[in-house]
């Protein structure tokens, strides 16, 4: 879009809205001087800054705590490699954290589709995926980095996403996958069989990962309803509906009833 | 009332139950038997599309409170199913043309500390190699204790009954990893050596190979993985890895030799394998083993003039050499070469191995085989390997040259489909070419369906 096209723009709607001498200056088509188009761009500029902080203010964050006892223990993962050679030294398996996200009405009035361009990282590194899990938004390409000085060879069978990345090393540039449908894909490495993890594929922009102790933020929601989330596992999802008003909703509490 | 009984006996998966329905239907035996087959196929089939597989397999797994104990059980179940021309191939014993072979094994993985590391096998089958005698017999195929001197893989001493050190097969011979139902030629094609006699010159030697062979005497050049008794020390420094073993029995030795009790160890094998990686595409190795490779059964044919047991061959009368078993050794040089990248993977391994047989001489065979497997899709793959096996001249004793076996070429074909991470299907077809007249196993067409947990 030209900022001829801009401007035009600009100009109808500030006539519509009937603030016509400020139409009449925008309007690209009406002779101004050039300084003081300038002088305007900048007013225009600082009253749609003071708007968006204006409407900023009026957002919702939530701080809450999911309570993770209710995931089934994580054991240590067994060296699946070790049977017939020497095993690679390998690290523990990541912690468990869960994905908290929003649904409602509200989101689906105002869905903010995330670009075509997003893009996430879901590293292996000492023959352990980074994340026991990864939230992200469909449309999100994901990108799949070997650290380590072996090879890597992720797949899922899941049916939200079947693919099968094939055996790549940390000299290549990281195998990617386009996560095009809402659902949940769980990896594995054909390789390293303890190797496990979970991409968790939202609709919704609001969600968030707790730390290790359960702990999350959600920031910038528009005030409404809402149910809140919490994905531990796939056996495992809590929930709670939620009323929310702009400023901070604090001490939220996901458990099994 | 009689009619009633036999229908509520009536197994929808028993084959034979099947055939039995097919010919009240006026279907054929073999047609009732495939229907059986394929009902079988697809109630494992829905049974491995549960989930509740993943449950089990996190619960096979078990950890000491303080986590330094870590356990884990996890099993393969194979159904095959083999349709032959002839006689069958390898080391495949069966009267049929087609014959089934269900095999379960169970695998026991244990972690103690950080330096102790156990393993088993135990597996319940028609015999190690399949053999249709209709007899289940469950046993150890391999256990073995680790111990990891450092926190890195740089140094291992391990004691029991595993898997050869020689080649890179064994490391994939599991039906899940093995992209062929069997095993590469020069793992399974049986020779006319044999450990359990001697012959008494060249011509009862040579005329081995006008007979169809002897499966439960004669020997291939190395058998399957190999699982024979002993210790080994091995490691991985940089691009570097090394591996030693002592142990019982030869690499040709039959599955009967391979417990450790089977053999007195007086007269060791000792294998061993440099492996070199220059990146992680290549994996590049040599491998050797020396040791003697004739039983106890045959020391009274070594030791005292008297009539040859039948092995194929003519009775012949032997002439005391005043040797012993450790006199006549099979010596194996081998080398082998893998590459991987994204969806292609491939091997190759070439072995040249002596057998020194009594009465007889040197007797060399060169086998090589070169294998490829892409995977199409993320659930399909498919596999190509070209086997070939050749076997050097003797002297025939009438001032004549002759190969001692006859030489062999075999091309094996299989695609696989993966259905989820638990279930596994695959079809081989196989095409043996041997020189001479005797036919076996020309062709094989085979089915897997691997169930793992």
């Amino acid at each position: 879009m030209t900022d001829y096209h801009v401007r035009e723009r600009l100009s109808k709607a500030l006539f519509m809205s009937e603030i016509k001498p400020l139409a009449n200056l925008l309007d690209p088509r009406i002779k101004v001087s050039s300084p003081a188009r300038n002088i305007l761009w900048t007013l225009l500029f600082l009253f749609l800054l003071e708007i968006g902080i204006a409407s900023a203010s009026s957002l919702s964050e939530i701080r809450g705590k999911v309570n993770l006892q209710v995931a089934s223990k994580r054991k240590k993962s067994l060296n699946s490699t070790q049977r017939y050679g020497a095993g690679k030294k390998i690290n523990p398996a990541p912690p468990v954290e869960a994905v908290v996200y929003l649904t409602g009405p509200t989101i689906e009035k105002h869905l903010p589709r995330k670009s075509d361009n997003s893009t996430k990282d879901l590293p292996q590194e000492k023959f352990q995926f980074v994340k026991y899990v990864l939230p992200i938004q469909v449309g999100t390409k994901v990108l799949f980095p070997n650290l380590d000085k072996d090879f890597h060879n992720i797949f899922s069978y899941s049916k939200t996403k079947r693919f099968d990345l094939g055996r790549y090393t940390h000299n290549e540039s990281p195998p990617s996958v386009v996560f095009d449908k809402p659902g949940e894909v769980r990896l594995f490495c054909e390789i390293h069989n303890h190797m496990r993890s979970t991409i968790l594929i939202l609709e919704t922009p609001y969600f968030g990962l707790t730390d290790p102790e359960g702990n999350f933020t959600i920031e910038g929601i528009p005030p409404g309803k809402y149910t809140l989330h919490a994905w531990i596992d796939r056996k495992n999802v809590l929930e709670q509906p939620l009323e929310l008003k702009p400023g901070l909703t604090e001490g939220i509490h996901l458990t099994k009833p | 009332m009689e009619r009633k009984t036999e229908q509520s006996n009536f197994n929808p998966v028993n084959p034979k139950d099947l055939e039995r329905l097919a010919s009240r239907f006026k279907v054929g035996p073999g047609l009732g038997r495939l229907l059986g087959y394929g009902m079988m196929l697809l109630t494992l089939s829905a049974f491995a599309q549960m989930e509740w597989l993943d449950q089990v397999e996190n619960h096979l797994q078990w950890e000491s409170p303080e986590g330094n104990i870590r356990t884990k059980v996890s099993g393969i179940l194979d159904m095959e199913g083999y349709y032959i021309d002839q006689e069958p191939p390898a080391l495949i014993s069966s009267d049929d043309t087609f014959f089934f072979n269900p095999r379960l094994s169970l695998f026991l993985d244990a972690e103690i500390g950080e330096h102790i590391y156990a393993f088993a096998q135990v597996r319940a089958d028609q015999g190690f190699d399949p053999d249709y005698n209709g007899k289940y017999t469950a046993r150890f195929d391999e256990y073995l204790i680790r111990y990891k001197a450092f926190s890195d893989e740089h140094l291992n001493f391990q004691v029991g009954k595993f898997a050869t050190v020689v080649g890179n097969w064994t490391q994939r011979h599991d039906s899940w990893n093995n992209p062929f139902i069997n095993a590469p030629l020069a793992y399974e094609n049986v020779t006319t050596i044999t450990d359990k006699t001697v012959p008494g010159g060249p011509a009862g030697f040579l005329g081995r190979k006008n007979f169809t062979d002897n499966k439960h005497t004669w020997l291939p050049l190395i058998w399957g993985p190999a699982y024979t008794s002993g210790l080994s020390v091995f490691g991985t420094v940089q691009k570097w890895s090394y591996a030693f073993a002592v142990k019982n029995a030869s690499i040709s030795s039959s599955t009967s030799n391979w417990d450790g009790t089977d053999q007195n160890w007086s007269d060791p094998t000792y294998s061993g394998r440099i492996g070199y990686r220059p990146n992680m595409n290549w994996n590049l190795g040599s491998s050797f083993s020396v040791g003697p490779y004739l039983k106890d059964q045959a020391v009274p044919f070594l030791s005292a003039p008297g009539p040859s047991a039948y092995v194929g061959g003519p009775a012949t009368i032997l002439k005391s050499s005043g040797k012993g078993i450790e006199d006549y050794l099979q010596i194996t040089l081998a080398q082998d070469i893998s590459f991987e990248w994204h969806h292609l993977q491939l091997w190759g391994e070439l072995f040249l191995s002596r057998f020194e047989v009594p009465n007889v001489g040197d007797a060399d065979t060169m086998a090589y085989f070169l294998e490829t497997k892409y995977k199409f899709s993320p659930s399909f793959s498919g596999a190509l390997r070209w086997n070939q096996q050749l076997f050097d001249e003797i002297k025939d004793g009438t001032g004549g040259h002759q190969p001692w076996d006859r030489d062999a070429w075999r091309v094996d074909t299989a695609a696989a489909y993966r259905f989820n991470r638990h279930l596994q299907g695959k079809l081989q077809y196989s095409y043996f070419n041997q020189n001479g007249e005797q036919d076996q196993g020309e062709q094989m067409i085979a089915a897997q369906l691997t169930l793992r947990f």
